[in-house]
């Protein structure tokens, strides 16, 4: 399969996105209860989106570098944890500032923002634990256990909203009788999703390359030390 | 609205600040490479 370069991933991510934020501010309707505010929506729940799937990644080459020990998918897992995490930190920051003027208050200890922090601490000690090892091999080990262990709090995060009452919102999509979008807000939201997932994808393409530069360089010291 | 514009910039500036520093972090790593080849070049 021939190999898009991150040029194209840009253009395309910077279209989207640019899409993405003519159907927020214009296209998407008004929501009657919060009025503009609710705008934040679109990109707060797309970069949790990205948050999670980028976890995902992480766990799955997690799981494929304990199984055919290639350095290479552990490069994947922790570009794609980095990603994660950057993503959950907008999550907290946009939840926070959506939550003070329709709340009253930046912050709860409810289940959906506790378990959010906590997969946020999970995935910075993953990348702080990685700093610690100095071994390439052991670091990629203990870390990958990490990135798979800590996936499994991304299905507490998802469900406690279905499994508690909490002060952040019920699911609006799939949360059952009463929950929805109206037409143009689930269109908006669907395409802020795709935008936000083509920004990922050339986020991690540059990270994976910065890792491969990085063994290059190693490769070329080790080729002068032998000369 | 004040909170929706801070929502929006504070998205933009993180994401910004984090690719301007992974193209800044490549850029110095292709620079080191092409030294380093540069090097082995002139050895051999």
């Amino acid at each position: 399969m021939p190999r898009i370069s991150s040029n194209v991933l840009l253009i395309i991510a910077a279209v989207l996105m640019l899409i993405a934020i003519y159907m927020v501010f214009i296209y998407a309707p008004t929501e009657r209860t919060m009025g503009d505010i609710q705008r934040i929506f679109y990109f707060h729940v797309s970069s949790a989106w990205v948050g999670f799937f980028a976890f995902g990644v992480t766990f799955f080459y997690s799981a494929a570098f304990l199984k055919k020990k290639d350095l290479k998918w552990d490069n994947i897992a922790v570009s794609s944890a980095e990603i994660g995490l950057l993503f959950t930190t907008i999550t907290l920051i946009t939840g926070s500032l959506w939550a003070r003027p329709v709340w009253g208050i930046w912050w709860t200890w409810d289940a959906r923002l506790t378990s959010t922090l906590v997969l946020w601490l999970i995935y910075l000690s993953y990348l702080m634990l990685r700093n610690y090892i100095e071994s390439e091999t052991k670091r990629a080990y203990l870390s990958s256990v990490v990135g798979i262990i800590g996936f499994t709090n991304v299905f507490l995060v998802y469900f406690s909203i279905r499994w508690w009452r909490t002060q952040h919102p019920a699911p609006v999509i799939a949360g059952g009788s009463g929950s929805g979008l109206a037409p143009e807000m689930q269109l908006t939201f669907g395409f802020c999703l795709v935008a936000f997932t083509a920004l990922y994808v050339y986020i991690l393409s540059k990270k994976v390359e910065i890792g491969r530069a990085g063994w290059e360089i190693e490769d070329i010291y080790r080729t002068l030390d032998d000369k | 609205m004040n909170y929706l514009y801070a929502a929006y910039t504070v998205i933009w500036l993180v994401l910004f600040i984090y690719m301007y520093s992974l193209n800044k972090k490549q850029g110095e790593l292709k620079k080191e490479i092409d030294h380093l080849k540069q090097k082995i070049a002139e050895r051999s």
